[in-house]
């Protein structure tokens, strides 16, 4: 009995190591993982814009190495609110905070925003905005 | 004078004709003993005797057909099941090794899974991908690790039992062989009852 309660001891821990095991966090552009690297500012939406053509939008940015290198701009056709959206228009500044929906295919209808980092020649880009028309 | 000290030397001489002889046979006091067994008369001790020879008999078959622990074990350790049906345990045998195939083919599954969501967090750019993706990778690694953790124990309760399995297995064959050995003494043929000694 002793010999089976030490054997089933050992099956435990031997499920507890494994149980306890995770995997790392090695994606360099993961800043949980690499100190070096932090998440891009979180993009809003400025709803109090009043021009139809024109969206706007502005970061909260809490310390000035936090500033974006650049935003992204996603758009989706009317049945993809929940869909696929693509990369449209060309990579807009740091230092630019507005996009023309003119240079863009009428048929897109639904848009977001994304800020983006460089680290290393590697491209972070930061969570999206709210959903935009 | 002379007459008594002859006699006197004659019964010194006879003496040990009326000692008991130490190395003897004492048939009583060897009862005495083996009252412990259940002998307390010559009948029962050769009884006994009798039944000593029969199990030596039988015990030379089994011990020829009994099953190794150890070797059954090896069975179990290498193939799933596999000391489970040397031991004639057929649906014991069947129910360890589906329940480990199930297990260790859901843990194998799971860790696929979780290596696929690993490389599309290692190239993911954006920071809802790389957390969801690594959220995603890690719980399908852990599902894979809980299931691999209950194989182990499965997988050890199964070189466990083995050993029950091939004690009973070998307590079976005994009786087994013990009827086969007492109905081979009695045989009911055409020309009436035959009883071999």
């Amino acid at each position: 009995m002793k010999k089976y309660l030490i054997y089933f001891i050992l099956l435990a821990l031997s499920a507890t190591l494994i149980l306890s095991c995770s995997l790392s966090r090695n994606n360099p552009l993961d800043p949980i993982g690499n100190p070096d690297v932090f998440a891009p500012p979180v993009v809003q939406i400025d709803t109090l814009n009043t021009s139809p053509d024109l969206i706007k939008w502005y970061v909260a940015v809490t310390k000035e190495d936090s500033l974006a290198d650049g935003y992204y701009i996603y758009a989706a056709f009317q049945d993809n609110y929940f869909g696929t959206y693509d990369r449209v228009g060309k990579n807009i500044s740091a230092f630019d905070t507005t996009f023309s929906k003119d240079i863009v295919s009428h048929d897109y209808v639904w848009f977001k925003i994304t800020s983006y980092n460089i680290f290393e020649s590697d491209t972070l880009e930061g969570k999206f905005s709210q959903i935009t028309q | 004078m002379k007459k008594i000290l002859f006699i006197i030397i004659l019964f010194a001489l006879s003496l040990p004709l009326h000692a008991k002889e130490p190395g003897g046979f004492d048939s009583d006091a060897i009862l005495q003993k083996n009252i412990k067994y259940g002998w307390d008369n010559a009948t029962n001790w050769e009884n006994s005797r009798k039944d000593l020879q029969e199990n030596m008999a039988v015990f030379k078959q089994w011990d020829n057909k009994k099953q190794s622990h150890l070797t059954n074990c090896l069975k179990s350790m290498i193939a799933p099941g596999w000391g489970h049906f040397s031991t004639g345990n057929y649906l014991k045998g069947e129910i360890l090794l589906g329940l480990q195939v199930l297990l260790a083919g859901s843990a194998y599954y799971f860790y696929n899974q979780s290596q696929d969501y690993y490389d599309k967090y290692k190239n993911a750019h954006q920071i809802d991908e790389i957390n969801q993706y690594y959220i995603d990778a890690n719980s399908s690694y852990r599902t894979s690790g809980i299931l691999v953790g209950l194989w182990i124990i499965v997988w050890g309760y199964t070189v466990l039992d083995t050993i029950q399995s091939t004690e009973n297995y070998n307590r079976n064959l005994w009786f087994t062989l013990y009827d086969e050995y007492m109905n081979g003494k009695i045989s009911v043929t055409a020309q009436g009852i035959q009883i071999r000694f």
